[in-house]
């Protein structure tokens, strides 16, 4: 077996706001294959963005990062500032949501694109940065003329899809998507996914997905993993963990899903009751017992690491 | 645009009724209960226009003020424009020196304290900036002087160039320039804080934006994500402020030139105030009025042109 292009070995990351030591990300260890493709899955302050973020050391000074990150063979967190930039964006690159500020309001979007490409020196001159951005802005579907675009100028879709042509620049190997359909429209969403489809089997690239929306991931993503107060609390193969959840927490979230065609689960849904735990203060045993409807006595008690649950799938609930 | 312009005639107006309500007999308080024969008054109101009724005073002031007469000051019987053009130059390189490096160092520490926030180069900035810009300028002006001109004779201690001088091209210059330091430094110090603060906080906000964190993920060195990224976007509300403080730099410093005994626009104003000399206040009320105005229109041309949203005025 070759070595896994993301490996992550027991990482965690500690917050030490104001307000004390808050653990967004508990032990987290996954590997990602070249060529593969992971998403992560959970709900809003789950830690699945500053997992993501931890990638390629982005996070916020006070956040105080544990474990063993290792990309492309480099030990991300032992990596001196000037390895560090250059393996931003050349090993792995991140498609940031576009429904945020991700790109500068007074830089116009090809200037943007053509950024790293000339911080990297990828390309020979100025000249050939806009070329290649050109290239790239036809490659996800936007004319040459939007490179002299400001971001206001733009569309939702569209904003999303410079992100994507960013993110390309440098021909990274690893590609984090972050939330990349998040407050588009639903055939916006589509073409987007179709989009990130293609480039990955075109690159060649590794994807790492990361969205609340595990309809999505299933489509786009060989692999899940879903994550719970910033643990991972099931792994496996899209489909088999979608189709048939081990773990409770992914049964609420795939059931809250409609079944296209059946009236009776669009009337009576039934998703999860309840609120995500505040990451400062935990149930004690299984963050989840609060909500779960199978919880007994002996969920209060510990909490449960991941155990196998089926071929190549993990769960951490005691019930598996 | 029309705005501008519409503000100014606001200006005209409203500039004639103020002194109106504010001194009712100019011309008697210019003898200030001295005993003057009644006959020599008479004919100074009449001089002056001052006998008409005060409606054909306002349309005689309209129609000369259109016609760039703006009349004759009170107390020097010189015309008040020639007074204001020989005051010009005094005060715009005083406080025009003084607005540009109080814009350049304020907003240099701004964006370091901002970048390195509670720091101790963070504190240090936004507290010593902070100190000047809560004390009164002509206070600090005084105590400048004091410190530095009388104590320990360092510089002089007013005016433009030292009295009887006789000197003529550039060893002029350097003693204007000489006699300048002090009130510039006083009236830098005293409008740094500002620039500071709104820098500060300016790049502070900038600094919780995503792009700067995409910045940071392409691979961009701590320095180049500030200046390329985060500064720009913090500039813009900077710009509004150095350009309304460039109005005032016809008018900002009438205490400390008054302190400095600067011959410029801002003494010419604390004199007239004295008088009450009318026409020249007028005359100074309009062209302070008119600069202000005219920054502010240069604010907002450069906002469109330094931020692409804003795309007409």
């Amino acid at each position: 077996m070759t070595e896994p292009l993301l490996s992550m070995r027991d990482v965690s990351v500690t917050y030490h706001g104001s307000g004390g030591a808050v653990p967004a990300v508990r032990r987290v260890s996954l590997d990602l294959e070249r060529g593969g493709s992971l998403g992560l899955a959970g709900e809003s302050g789950c830690g699945k963005s500053t997992l993501a973020n931890s990638i390629l050391r982005l996070l916020p000074p006070d956040a105080v990062v544990e474990g063993q990150i290792v990309l492309d063979g480099k030990d991300v967190l032992s990596l001196r500032p000037g390895g560090l930039r250059a393996a931003r964006w050349t090993a792995g690159a991140i498609v940031f949501q576009g429904a945020l500020h991700a790109l500068n309001p007074v830089q116009t979007v090809g200037r943007q694109i053509a950024e790293p490409m000339l911080i990297h020196g990828t390309v020979p001159d100025e000249e050939a940065a806009e070329r290649r951005t050109v290239e790239l802005l036809g490659r996800v579907g936007l004319p040459a003329a939007r490179a002299d675009s400001y971001p206001h100028q733009l569309s939702g879709g569209q904003r999303q899809r410079v992100l994507i042509a960013m993110a390309l620049a440098c021909e990274p190997m690893l590609l984090i998507a972050d939330e990349p359909t998040t407050a588009l429209d639903l055939m916006v969403q589509a073409q987007v996914l179709r989009l990130l489809e293609e480039l990955k089997e075109e690159h060649d690239l590794t994807l790492l997905f990361i969205t609340h929306d595990l309809s999505v991931l299933t489509y786009a993503c060989r692999d899940l993993a879903v994550m719970y107060a910033g643990r991972i609390v099931e792994d496996g193969p899209s489909w088999e963990v979608f189709g048939g959840p081990a773990h409770p927490y992914t049964k609420g979230l795939a059931a809250a899903f409609p079944t296209i065609g059946d009236p009776s689960s669009r009337m009576a849904p039934s998703g999860l009751g309840g609120d995500p735990p505040m990451p400062g203060s935990l149930p004690v045993g299984c963050p989840f017992n609060p909500r779960c409807p199978y919880a007994t006595e002996a969920c209060l008690e510990a909490e449960p690491e991941l155990r196998i649950a089926g071929t190549d799938r993990r769960a951490a609930c005691i019930l598996v | 645009m029309a705005g501008s312009l519409l503000t100014l005639l606001f200006v005209l107006v409203f500039n004639f009724f103020l002194f109106r309500i504010v001194q009712k007999d100019p011309i008697g308080s210019l003898f200030r209960g001295r005993n003057v024969p009644q006959a020599v008054i008479d004919n100074l109101r009449e001089a002056f226009g001052l006998d008409q009724p005060l409606l054909t005073q306002f349309f005689l002031y309209m129609r000369e003020t259109f016609s760039l007469n703006f009349g004759v000051s009170y107390q020097s019987r010189q015309p008040v424009w020639d007074e204001i053009v020989a005051a010009i130059p005094a005060t715009v390189a005083l406080v025009g020196v003084s607005a540009i490096l109080s814009a350049v160092i304020g907003t240099a520490l701004g964006i370091v304290a901002a970048w390195r926030r509670n720091t101790w180069k963070d504190h240090g900035i936004t507290s010593g900036t902070m100190l000047f810009y809560s004390m009164p300028d002509f206070w600090l002006g005084m105590i400048l002087l004091v410190g530095l001109a009388v104590v320990v004779p360092l510089f002089p201690v007013g005016g433009i160039v030292d009295a009887g001088s006789t000197t003529t091209g550039l060893a002029r210059l350097l003693e204007q320039t000489y006699h300048m330091a002090l009130p510039a430094f006083t009236l830098t110090l005293a409008y740094l804080g500002e620039y500071t603060l709104v820098t500060r906080s300016s790049l502070l906000d900038v600094m919780g934006e995503d792009y700067l964190t995409v910045a940071r993920a392409k691979g961009l060195r701590d320095k180049l994500v500030r200046n390329r990224h985060a500064v720009p976007n913090a500039l813009l509300p900077v710009i509004t402020l150095a350009a309304i403080n460039f109005g005032f730099v016809l008018s900002g410093a009438i205490a400390v030139e008054a302190v400095f005994s600067w011959p410029g626009l801002g003494k010419a104003t604390a004199d007239a105030i004295r008088g009450p000399d009318l026409p020249m206040l007028q005359g100074l009320f309009l062209l302070f009025s008119a600069a202000v105005i005219f920054f502010n229109l240069v604010a907002d041309l450069t906002y469109g042109f330094l931020d692409p949203r804003v795309e007409d005025i």
